[in-house]
């Protein structure tokens, strides 16, 4: 299998794991190793003195990529505050730009999501921006020097699979850069035609750290993209209007 | 002394005279933790000299789980 390759980081594994919502920071661990991921993502959020968030403690620095993400920033402004942020917190400069203003569907904001990214790549960062499905969109953020693009499926957290499937296409036929699908994948079959379709990786969260059994969610998933990923390699044959026989057609049991 | 830390109006027995000695006084381990000083961040390698004074803004942050 082809590496993948971010900023000139070489990855094996396809599969992006959030680390947010798990029902421990033991069953969070476990899930990770399971999935085989060399990226995880976290966010920054203002120390609670009286009980520190113990995820942290539970997410092995020196074995995984660590990439914050920006949740929480309304706009362009607050974004670029939280990347500086977590730069200055980790030493990481990778960032997952994310500007979701709408607490309803957590839809990203193109335009201070372009803003954002223009901004962060001037300061060094490595950026790898959450957006809607807008080929467009994409193509300028890569025109900005992002490191990738983050085409969304379906709303953060809705299990509801590639609803944006027509225009994810397009993304991926268009892009120079990799294209990460994230948000909104519930199941594995989810995960894997978003790599048939042609996407260098996916990013999972919610429907691995809320299913009832993580750390088998998590190998299920690692499985799908891992079959997914054979199968472009393999060769997969082309859709066809009618019939094509599998078996001789010389007649009755001539 | 007073500080204004992540929002909320904190009184402290003892004088604080650095982030360093700020972030110990909280109990807070500095590994994985930024500091911003009146809206401006602080550096790591900075905590130590960066003095704190009365009614200062602090907002001090680090890494929880998240998508």
């Amino acid at each position: 299998m082809k590496p993948l390759v971010i900023a000139g980081r070489k990855l094996k594994s396809r599969l992006f794991i959030g680390t947010g919502k798990f029902p421990s920071p033991e069953i969070m661990a476990k899930s990770l190793e399971e999935s085989g991921a060399e990226i995880v993502t976290v966010a920054l959020r203002r120390v609670d003195f009286n009980s520190p968030d113990p995820t942290l403690n539970a997410i092995d620095f020196d074995r995984y990529i660590v990439l914050p993400n920006t949740s929480g920033a309304r706009d362009a402004e607050e974004a670029l505050r939280l990347a500086r942020l977590a730069r200055a917190a980790s030493g990481i400069n990778w960032i997952k730009l994310e500007v979701t203003p709408d607490p309803v569907y957590l839809m990203p904001d193109p335009v201070e999501t372009l803003k954002a990214a223009e901004l962060l790549v001037k300061e060094g960062f490595v950026v790898l921006p959450y957006i809607h499905a807008d080929p467009v969109l994409a193509k300028r953020l890569e025109d900005a020097g992002c490191a990738t693009v983050m085409p969304l499926a379906a709303p953060i957290g809705s299990a509801r699979g590639i609803k944006t499937e027509e225009f994810i296409r397009i993304i991926i036929e268009q892009s120079n850069i990799p294209v990460v699908v994230d948000a909104g994948l519930g199941l594995p079959s989810h995960a894997a035609r978003a790599i048939e379709m042609g996407a260098d990786a996916v990013l999972v969260n919610t429907a691995i750290a809320c299913a009832d059994n993580p750390v088998r969610m998590a190998g299920a998933f690692k499985k799908a993209v891992k079959s997914a990923i054979e199968a472009i390699e393999a060769g997969p044959i082309e859709e066809q209007e009618k019939a094509s026989a599998s078996s001789p057609l010389t007649g009755f049991l001539d | 002394m007073m500080l204004i830390i992540n929002g909320e109006k904190r009184e402290f027995k003892q004088k604080i005279k650095s982030i360093s000695q700020l972030l110990k006084a909280l109990k807070v381990k500095s590994d994985f933790v930024a500091v911003e000083l009146n809206g401006r961040v602080v550096f790591r390698e900075d905590f130590k000299s960066t003095e704190v004074k009365e009614g200062d803004n602090l907002e001090i942050v680090s890494f929880v789980g998240g998508g």
